[in-house]
């Protein structure tokens, strides 16, 4: 993310067919605001535009970590959104501004629960966007990145069909269930490959408990400590399916890197999978039903029409629903009626 | 003790936790145990698992590995190499490939005797010309084994295809005059593998080169790879019929050395050429967080349970070739019968 001058910046523009305002940012401005797409859908508000007279209300939108510097500065005229994406926790002085903002907005309804008990003032969803360039299809990067990839896909052996874990190494993301899984389905596929990369927490005993089942499965079952941003996009692109059977609230985060990278993504039926937009998500199992995940998966397996068309599909709703335009418009109209007024 | 051992505080120290390490890791592997405080003494590194012969005998050769080929990268090393130091006896540095064809493979010596390990590795010596073997006498290596298999150009070349005899020939006595010369205090083994292509030639080949500036002729067993290979398993000179003559017991590799692969990856002994049961990787953590790790704790447990279900052990006979001793340290990888050169001189 591009770090925002300390100082407010001011922007000034106006929606159309809304009442002018001013955005002032305070904190860490997201990186995907710079996508020239969305600076597009962002023109006459983005710097750089032409400088309007200040009129009509303000809108500040404070980053998490800047929400503790509002305090004691805040103006009647002004609307303020305090923008929780991707904090992992508040101190009880930015909770406290976070509860008196106009406007909370999220990247995931997980956030909220940093707010504690109290129900937060309106609350907006807003994704984060995907770097639709980095996390493309298979083809798409061997176009860019052949050699690379030809490399890594030999050095990890992924040459077989793989399934992706991509989630937290804990129990509540259902490593182990996939670990089961894979080993069941070598009976039927022996080219199956179940890799795993965390997103998200990381409990040592749980993945020392995983990397024991791994065992079995030889070479076939890859549990990576880490992942970089740089090879993050081909896991996701090399995959089959990615698999995340979760059985409790767990990061987006890779349902839309596998929208993104054109690949079917078959989940738990948990929050957030659940409240995806169709398209992004192929399918959700209930959640402990280790049957009906072996039936999605196996049927992804083994048709791989199915499994090319599902990938398809999430691509295209990855790029209606996740580019930095389609997050700049919404984050226009949250701006725009939030200085229209109540 | 060598007197150098015993005037350095450092080596001496190392030494002493040697010691100490052995009854406790002996104590460890008799009783079962999947986590000791212990290390392992015997540390393979394969700088390469490229080789430019086609061995009979060998996977490699056979062209029927699958894992990636490669180099094992320079920050890699050091950082293998600096986390053994304290506590490794040797690190030896081949594997699955010909370890001169590393680019770095002189500084990769150097840098392993710079931190006191005792360091060895075999080479098929195709490329130890004179500049490579001058290169090699003056890195510190303190065991070469220098593979010949073959007294004749016809058994030579039928065994080692692709390689010249007399080139190989010609290397390999330049570089003993040579260490003859510079009066090195390497260790060169001349070293033959026992199978059906060589048997014949075996005394005649111990004999020939006893008489040689060799220090050791090693008469070398045919490793089977734990029987997975039927094409080896053929190769054999009595009829292996899988039986040790003793009780299947938990493999002391598992306990005693640790086998690293170009790019990290830990397996259990060398039959696990293709890394089929890959038992974590050094770069998440390093040698000893690998050697305690997940999976090579799995492994030994299944071991002691009687379970050996991991491809390369179902039918391993190799496991039966040493048996570890409470103040002795594991073996060396293979089974050997060592002969000493000019020994009746």
């Amino acid at each position: 993310m591009a770090v925002a001058e300390s100082r407010p910046r001011n922007l000034t523009g106006s929606a159309p067919g809304a009442a002018s305002f001013r955005v002032e940012w305070v904190g860490e401005r997201p990186w995907w605001l710079d996508a020239q797409e969305a600076r597009a859908e962002l023109d006459g508000v983005e710097p750089g535009g032409r400088v309007q007279p200040a009129a009509g209300p303000v809108v500040v939108h404070a980053s998490a970590a800047a929400l503790g510097s509002l305090r004691g500065r805040r103006s009647p005229a002004e609307r303020v959104v305090a923008d929780l994406s991707g904090a992992e926790r508040l101190s009880r002085r930015e909770a406290r501004a976070a509860r008196s903002a106009d406007l909370v907005l999220v990247d995931d309804e997980r956030r909220l629960r940093l707010l504690g008990r109290d129900l937060p003032r309106p609350w907006a969803l807003l994704r984060t966007p995907v770097d639709l360039v980095e996390h493309a299809p298979i083809g798409t990067l061997l176009e860019r990145r052949d050699s690379e990839v030809k490399r890594f896909r030999r050095l990890h052996r992924l040459g077989g069909r793989t399934l992706l874990y991509a989630g937290p190494y804990r129990p509540e993301g259902g490593l182990h269930v996939l670990l089961d899984l894979a080993q069941a389905l070598r009976e039927r596929y022996d080219d199956v490959v179940v890799a795993a990369i965390p997103e998200g927490e990381v409990d040592a005993r749980y993945r020392d408990a995983c990397e024991r089942r791994a065992l079995a499965l030889g070479h076939r079952a890859i549990v990576e400590w880490t992942v970089d941003d740089a090879t993050r996009p081909l896991w996701y692109a090399l995959a089959h399916v990615v698999c995340v059977p979760a059985t409790a609230p767990v990061g987006m985060r890779p349902a839309l890197l596998a929208a993104a990278a054109g690949v079917p993504f078959v989940g738990g039926a948990v929050s957030p999978f659940a409240d995806l937009p169709r398209g992004l998500v192929h399918a959700l199992a209930p959640t402990g039903d280790a049957d009906a995940l072996a039936a999605q998966v196996e049927l992804l397996l083994a048709e791989p029409a199915r499994a090319r068309a599902a990938g398809d599909a999430a691509r295209r709703a990855a790029e209606a629903e996740l580019s930095p335009a389609a997050a700049a418009r919404r984050l226009r109209a949250l701006w725009s009626g939030l200085a229209a007024g109540p | 003790m060598k007197r150098e051992t015993l005037i350095h505080p450092q080596l001496l120290r190392r030494r002493l936790r040697q010691k100490a390490n052995m009854p406790v890791k002996w104590a460890s592997y008799e009783l079962g145990l999947e986590h000791a405080p212990t290390f392992p003494d015997r540390v393979y590194v394969e700088s390469t698992n490229v080789c430019n012969l086609d061995c009979i005998m060998c996977p490699t050769g056979l062209h029927i590995d699958t894992r990636p080929k490669g180099y094992m990268d320079w920050p890699l090393y050091t950082s293998i190499i600096d986390e053994i130091a304290p506590f490794a006896e040797a690190v030896v540095l081949h594997s699955w490939g010909e370890p001169l064809l590393h680019p770095r493979i002189i500084d990769m010596i150097e840098y392993a005797k710079a931190r006191g390990l005792w360091v060895e590795l075999s080479t098929n010596a195709t490329r130890l010309d004179e500049e490579m073997a001058r290169r090699v006498l003056a890195s510190g290596l303190d065991r070469i084994y220098l593979s010949m298999d073959g007294l004749t150009k016809e058994t030579y070349e039928k065994v080692r295809v692709k390689g010249n005899f007399e080139t190989v020939l010609g290397n390999i006595e330049r570089f003993l005059d040579l260490k003859h010369e510079l009066g090195s205090g390497i260790e060169a083994d001349i070293q033959i593998v026992r199978l059906s292509e060589t048997d014949a030639e075996v005394a005649a080949f111990v004999e020939r080169w006893r008489r040689s500036r060799a220090d050791i002729v090693n008469i070398k067993e045919l490793d089977t790879w734990g029987g997975q290979i039927d094409e080896v398993s053929a190769l054999a000179v009595e009829d292996g019929d899988g039986d040790t003559g003793v009780e299947r017991a938990p493999c002391p590799n598992l306990w005693y050395h640790c086998h690293i692969h170009w790019d990290g990856v830990v397996v259990s002994c060398s039959r696990d050429y293709d890394a089929v049961t890959p038992l974590g990787n050094v770069r998440n953590g390093g040698v000893l967080k690998t050697w305690h790790g997940a999976r090579m704790r799995q492994m030994r447990q299944w071991h002691e349970q009687g379970d050996f279900c991991a491809k390369q052990c179902t039918d391993c006979v190799e496991w039966a070739w040493w048996r570890p001793t409470p103040f002795g340290g594991g073996g060396t990888g293979g089974k050997v019968n060592r002969v000493g050169a000019q020994e009746e001189e």
